[in-house]
Order: C-alpha cells, then sequence, then structure tokens
C-alpha cells in the first residue's frame, strides 16, 4: 500500500506550497484577456459521531460557489492578488468578469470574509488557473473566454508548472485519473455538471485537492520557508537536510519519501 | 435639346446619385443586463432605411458616458483616436479585416468590433466593443472595455461590460441625419454652376 501512494501524494503538496509561495513565474502572451465563469468547489462536511443517532450525522459533499472571494489576475506570477492587479470580487452566485491588458494566470483569493455555499470559511484557501487554460477557452482575446477557478483548475495549473505538460495534457491525465468521461466536465464548476458520475468524481477530487490547498496555506501564513516545506515533504529521509537550501534535497530522494503525518 | 434643359437634367441626375449615395449618421447603443450602457454613433450607407447599414466610418463610442479616446500617461498616449470595424467572420472564427462590416438595426444579426485596432491582426486595443452572434461556434458576446479608464461598475479593474445578448431591445440603432460625401457634393456644385452659367448667358443675349 505504501509503495502506491508514496511519491504522488507529496510532490503535490510541494508543488501546491511551491505555487503558493511563488515559485512559478506568469506567462507573459501577447493580447488583451477579458473572463468570466464561477469560482467553484465542494463543501464537505465530516462524520458527527455521538452517543445517540439522532445526534451523528454521516458526512456530506455538495457541490459549491464561493461568494466574496477576490479574483485577481495574478499580472507578477506571485500566486496572489496584489495591488495594481485587476481585481474583482465574485457575486453571490460565485460569478466574476474581469478584463486585463496583459494575459496572466487567474487567482481567487478566498478569505475568510468569503463564503462556501453560504457557509462560513474558516481556513483560507487558493485556487488558480494557469494561462494556457485561458488561452485554450478564448476564441479570441476581444471576446470573453469562460474560465472557472476552481480546486481541479489549480490542479491542472500545477501540473503545467510543475511537471511541464502542456494544458491538453494535464487536462487529459486528470480527467482520465479521476475517472471524468469527458474532460469538457472536468474544468466546470461542480454545480454545473449535469452527469452525475462526473460530478461525484469532480466532489471527490476537489474535497481532496481542497484540504492540500488548504493545508499549503496554513504552512505559508505560518511562515514555512521553503527549505523547510520541503524538507518535510520531500526529502524527510535525508538526514543531514539543510532547510535553509532546498537545493541539498535531490530528485533522487522523491522516490523514498513517506507520507509525511500532516498531509494525512 | 436645349442646352439649359439638358444642365437641369444633367443637375437631377447628379443630384439623385448624391441621395442614392448618402453617407447617413447612425446613433447607436447597447445596454448591458447589468445597466451598463454603450452609446456612439456613425456614418454608414444604408438602402433599407437603416436596417443594415455598410461603409461604417468616423465611428464614435462611449461606454457608461467615458469616451472611447486616447489618454496620456506619464507623457505618452495611449489609444487611437480613431476607431475602426472589424467583421467577426463565423467561418474562420475570427476577425477579420476583408469581409465588409455590415451593422444590423436587428440586434441578433451583428458581427462586428468597433476598437482602436485592426483586430484581424492586433489582439491589443485599448478601447473596443464587440458584438457578436455566433452560434455555429458559440461565440454569443457583447463586450465593451476600456482598458485605459475605470468606473464604479469595475471597482479593481478598468471598465468591462459583459454580456450575453437577450433582449433585442437591449440594442437601438437610429438613423439621424443624411450627410452627402464630399465628392457627390462637389459634382451637385458643378451641376448648379452650370446651371446658372447658362441661366445668365440667356439672359445677356
Amino acid at each position: 500500500m505504501k509503495s502506491d501512494c508514496q511519491t504522488p501524494r507529496p510532490t503535490k503538496v510541494a508543488a501546491a506550497i511551491a505555487s503558493i509561495l511563488a515559485l512559478s513565474s506568469a506567462s507573459a502572451f501577447a493580447g488583451v484577456s477579458i473572463v468570466q465563469g464561477t469560482v467553484g468547489g465542494a463543501y464537505f462536511t465530516p462524520p458527527v459521531f455521538a452517543d445517540t443517532a439522532a445526534a451523528s450525522a454521516a458526512s456530506s459533499t455538495v457541490a459549491s460557489v464561493y461568494a466574496g472571494a477576490t479574483v485577481c489576475f495574478d499580472l507578477n506570477g506571485n500566486g496572489a492578488c496584489d495591488a495594481g492587479e485587476p481585481s474583482t470580487t465574485t457575486s453571490s452566485t460565485g460569478g466574476f468578469k474581469l478584463s486585463s491588458s496583459t494575459l496572466a494566470p487567474l487567482v481567487a483569493q478566498i478569505g475568510t470574509n468569503a463564503t462556501n455555499n453560504g457557509h462560513a470559511i474558516t481556513s483560507r484557501n487558493v485556487f488558480r488557473v494557469h494561462s494556457q487554460q485561458i488561452q485554450a477557452a478564448s476564441k479570441s482575446p476581444l471576446l470573453a473566454a469562460t474560465v472557472n477557478i476552481t480546486p481541479l483548475s489549480t490542479e491542472v495549473a500545477l501540473a503545467i508548472e510543475n511537471q511541464g505538460q502542456t494544458y491538453a495534457q494535464a487536462l487529459a491525465t486528470l480527467t482520465q485519473r479521476i475517472g471524468v468521461s469527458t474532460s469538457a466536465n472536468t474544468l466546470l464548476p461542480p454545480t454545473q455538471v449535469t452527469n452525475s458520475a462526473d460530478q461525484a468524481a469532480i466532489l471527490k477530487e476537489s474535497v481532496v485537492a481542497q484540504g492540500r490547498l488548504t493545508l499549503a496555506a496554513k504552512f505559508v501564513d505560518r511562515g514555512d520557508t521553503v527549505g523547510e516545506l520541503r524538507g518535510n515533504f520531500d526529502c524527510p529521509a535525508v538526514a543531514s537536510f539543510d532547510p535553509t537550501n532546498a537545493d541539498t534535497c535531490a530528485a533522487s530522494d522523491l522516490a523514498t519519501v513517506a507520507i509525511p503525518a500532516a498531509e494525512e | 435639346m436645349n442646352v439649359l434643359v439638358k444642365s437641369v437634367i444633367a443637375t437631377a441626375l447628379i443630384g439623385a446619385s448624391a441621395a442614392a449615395n448618402a453617407q447617413n449618421t447612425f446613433d447607436f447603443s447597447y445596454t448591458f443586463a447589468d445597466g451598463q450602457e454603450v452609446t456612439g454613433d456613425f456614418t454608414g450607407t444604408t438602402t433599407n432605411g437603416g436596417q443594415s447599414v455598410t461603409n461604417i466610418g468616423n465611428i464614435q463610442v462611449s461606454l457608461n458616458g467615458i469616451a472611447f479616446a486616447p489618454v496620456m500617461s506619464n507623457g505618452v498616449t495611449l489609444g487611437n483616436a480613431t476607431l475602426q470595424a472589424n467583421t467577426w467572420n463565423t467561418s474562420a472564427a475570427s476577425f477579420d479585416d476583408t469581409t465588409p462590416v455590415v451593422v444590423y438595426a436587428n440586434g441578433a444579426l451583428n458581427n462586428f468590433v468597433f476598437s482602436d485596432v485592426d483586430a484581424a491582426v492586433n489582439t491589443n486595443p485599448d478601447y473596443e466593443f464587440a458584438y457578436v452572434n455566433d452560434s455555429t461556434n458559440g461565440v454569443q458576446e457583447a463586450v465593451a472595455a476600456n482598458f485605459l479608464q475605470t468606473d464604479s461598475f469595475s471597482p479593481g479593474s478598468t471598465q468591462l461590460a459583459l454580456d450575453t445578448p437577450g433582449s433585442a431591445s437591449n440594442w437601438q440603432l437610429t438613423e439621424v441625419a443624411a450627410v452627402p460625401a464630399p465628392a457627390t457634393l462637389a459634382l451637385l456644385g458643378v451641376g448648379l454652376g452650370i446651371v446658372g452659367v447658362r441661366g445668365r448667358r440667356r439672359r445677356a443675349i
């Protein structure tokens, strides 16, 4: 069992952290960019175990939208919405419209002032869209591209940036891995997926991805350094690992990592 | 035939030609679902009472009352004062600069963009108003954006209005006044001059 999930999960966590810590750079493409879409994901409630059946409850996962989230074009590629970057706030339905004179990745900052399907958010999160996804959705830079910002769009962005995949490759890989029938559904907000089996698969992956991204955001907020994070996740078996110098973690170390308790 | 009569007939023909080729002025407006509004005007020719207009020129556009016009920033002029029109080619699913632009009174027929660039080759306009109804390619959008200006409708970014054209009444195209083209005006003047000269000669004789 351990060998099945050794490398991918820690690598994803590290990649998520890397993205939030702005280890990637903004793509520079010619042309203006106009986008519209929805910030969506899953609303998960854990099971409640109690002495009485009446007080107990099963877990539930429903498709959700994020209202009050900040969406911006991440012009400097630091994974955050900074002053001067075109930004807007999502509506009660999670919708947004935004334009920029420069094409750049999209970031949705879901703070504790936002809501998930009307429910308060206790720990912030960050979802992203790679600029390649915007280009793929665009018929013309002068017209609006419909682009949704979800946990899965973030996974695609990470695959493009950290695994060197193209947008098409990343989308196809994710679609196949989670068992969605068509890639046209994969990056829809779950609220807009009409195929029930696809929606269930997307929701399942969304819950997992949201958890990872929330954890990554917590590390960032805690002030962990890149070296510490990579030491924790990528090189736990290297006794001499220097947390102030992430480069000492060799690629070969990734093959032998154990899943850290924090990710569980 | 009497020379004077010939001149009168020639003048009438020139006048008729001038009327047929008249450049009319057309006002237009589009109201977006969120209340934002694009207004403007252009010159063009019509042969069907303004149901369709061609030879579009002298385009002026404003979004929420702010004109699509150049702006000075740090000593540099941004934006082009002259707006041009391009057609959205539904076969190619792109803007081109070869298909003549036609603006229709029926908004559902429109496929054009007004911007400060040739949208067929330049994807960096400073301002644009695109109105596209392309069911073939799934592109049905009205978009107005001014990347040089801000307003209260788009806090945090530059001006943007965007929706899927719905009610036909959102789009208005109105013929305002006939403006004879300079060339035909000159020809008409020449014709009238000939009539005047002939009349003076007859009186002198």
